[in-house]
């Protein structure tokens, strides 16, 4: 059982979060030349076994979604999920750079993955500066297609019992695109945000 | 990367011989590292393509893209990928397997990682290129081996039409389907008539020719649409969206003709055999596609009692 994080150190979490998500999208809107909104709705202890109930619960995902995933490690260890709502991805493709006629098949694959690589980079990239830690990711790929939610985050293929989320999500309104990334981290890399915060605490 | 104490080895010789494309760019989209495996395969030496802006000096690359790609590293400070998956290669060279190939280009996984100039900040982006054309070879064989598999479990080994379960599937399908849409859906149900006379009495290999000959007049006689199923030994059964049970009666009437007219044929000696057939039609009422073979096989009881080689529709003549 992992000792929930004290009301101090969630302040500081939620703080730094914070933080990070605005550094993250100012650097989102100069390269996506467009305002965009990260919006960090909670971070919390989860437990496998309700995971998916959880995101559900904050995210106001449709029924289905298609999540792609990207690992990193080094510093932290965990997982990103970016969900989207099916079909969503042509909407921003030309901000990626991407042609509808010179993509591969099925086209919004790229799209997503694209998308879920930037948001993700980010918001780590944006994490670790805080955290001082750096990571390493694995490609993205794509992790579930137009799947409920409950078989993406599905508690018996889950190789954790609890693990820390920060969700965040991701809103262009000129395009009226939105998707959630679940930031996952492992068990063992808890304990390091602990110290972390703690020292941050300090610093105060 | 740990510094080492001793000189080491020359680390400029790692870069030039590791198996693996390095192409380094700088904010200004110039070439300054292009290592042997790119001018091996780019049939570019590097002496040539180094200082060219890589646009210049490779046209045929994806400039929006490639350009947003290296922009986001350089703005973000983070890695970006790209996966043979969804965009087969981003410089277009030949692979290393002329031969058993089949693919038109090395397929590649590359990735882009910010590298940082003397002063610290982000002045150049790592390309690392990846050959991945083995296995996307591998990955398109054990995706046409698994489309093989499913076929071949789905069917009936003898005759190639489905097997049991898979007419099972479809019918359930088709039941779903008009249950929503509304529209007409029958099945035949088929038994060959004293097939186990034709086995004892003219060998089994008369028996397949028989089995083999009625499938084939059952893919000729019906549409693509119509799904047909050998459900075990000698009885068949079809499956026929959009058919109301006059419609099957004349499909199987056609059907019981042709092969009248046309017996199957085992070592140039003619087979002559008939069917029997029961046709049903769904109805609101019923709850799942169960219930319409029930009736189907009960029409075809019929058809066998009153003598055989005829077609009962359930619910007709008394049948019921």
């Amino acid at each position: 059982m992992v000792e929930p994080l004290s009301e101090d150190q969630a302040d500081a979490l939620q703080e730094v979060t914070n933080i990070a998500m605005g550094r993250a999208a100012r650097s989102l809107s100069t390269l996506l030349d467009t305002f965009v909104t990260l919006a960090v709705p909670r971070v919390q202890l989860v437990d496998a076994a309700n995971a998916a109930e959880a995101v559900q619960e904050t995210a106001n995902l449709p029924d289905t979604v298609t999540a792609v995933r990207q690992a990193f490690f080094h510093g932290l260890r965990g997982e990103a999920l970016t969900l989207f709502a099916p079909g969503g991805g042509h909407n921003v493709a030309d901000l990626l750079g991407l042609d509808a006629d010179e993509l591969g098949d099925p086209p919004e694959d790229e799209i997503l993955i694209e998308t879920s690589n930037i948001l993700v980079g980010a918001i780590l990239s944006g994490l670790g500066e805080q955290l001082e830690t750096q990571f390493s990711y694995t490609p993205p790929s794509i992790f579930a297609t137009n799947t409920p939610m409950d078989r993406v985050l599905n508690p018996d293929d889950l190789e954790w019992t609890t693990a820390l989320l920060v969700e965040v999500t991701f809103t262009l309104e000129s395009r009226n695109f939105t998707c959630h990334v679940l930031v996952l981290l492992a068990e063992n890399s808890i304990a390091v945000i602990r110290q972390a915060l703690d020292r941050l605490l300090e610093e105060f | 990367m740990a510094q080492a104490v001793e000189p080491g080895p020359d680390f400029s010789a790692l870069v030039e011989n590791i198996n693996v494309g390095i192409v380094v760019v700088n904010r200004d989209h110039e070439i300054v590292c292009w290592n042997r495996f790119m001018a091996a395969h780019s049939g570019q030496p590097a002496d040539e393509v180094v200082g060219a802006n890589i646009f210049t000096a490779f046209p045929e690359l994806p400039e929006r893209w490639l350009r947003q790609k290296l922009r986001s590293v350089f703005l973000l400070g983070h890695q970006a990928f790209s996966s043979w998956e969804q965009r087969p290669y981003l410089f277009k060279f030949p692979h290393n397997r002329p031969i058993t190939g089949g693919v038109d280009a090395m397929r590649q996984d590359c990735t882009f990682f910010p590298l940082a100039d003397a002063s610290g900040e982000t002045g150049y982006v790592c390309i690392t290129i990846f050959d991945m054309t083995d296995a996307s070879i591998y990955q398109e064989r054990l995706q046409r081996t698994t489309q093989e598999l499913e076929e071949l479990s789905a069917r009936d080994r003898l005759t190639w039409l489905y097997n049991r379960g898979q007419f099972e599937t479809e019918l359930l399908a088709a039941f779903r389907h008009r249950e929503r849409h509304g529209g007409h859906l029958s099945v035949i149900l088929l038994d060959i008539d004293h097939f186990k006379t034709i086995n004892d009495h003219q060998g089994h290999d008369t028996g397949d020719a028989v089995l083999r000959h009625l499938a084939a007049c059952i893919r000729n006689r019906f549409r693509v649409s119509d799904v047909a199923g050998r459900f075990g030994g000698e009885e068949f059964a079809l499956c026929l969206p959009e058919t109301d049970a006059e419609g099957a009666r004349l499909a199987a009437q056609r059907l019981r003709q042709e092969i009248h007219d046309e017996p199957a044929v085992h070592n140039g000696m003619a087979v002559s055999f008939t069917v029997s057939m029961g046709v049903s039609e769904a109805d609101s009422g019923m709850p799942d596609p169960e219930a319409l073979m029930k009736e189907a096989d009960l029409a075809l009881y019929q058809a066998k009692e009153a003598g055989r080689d005829r077609i009962v529709v359930y619910g007709e003549n008394g049948a019921s």
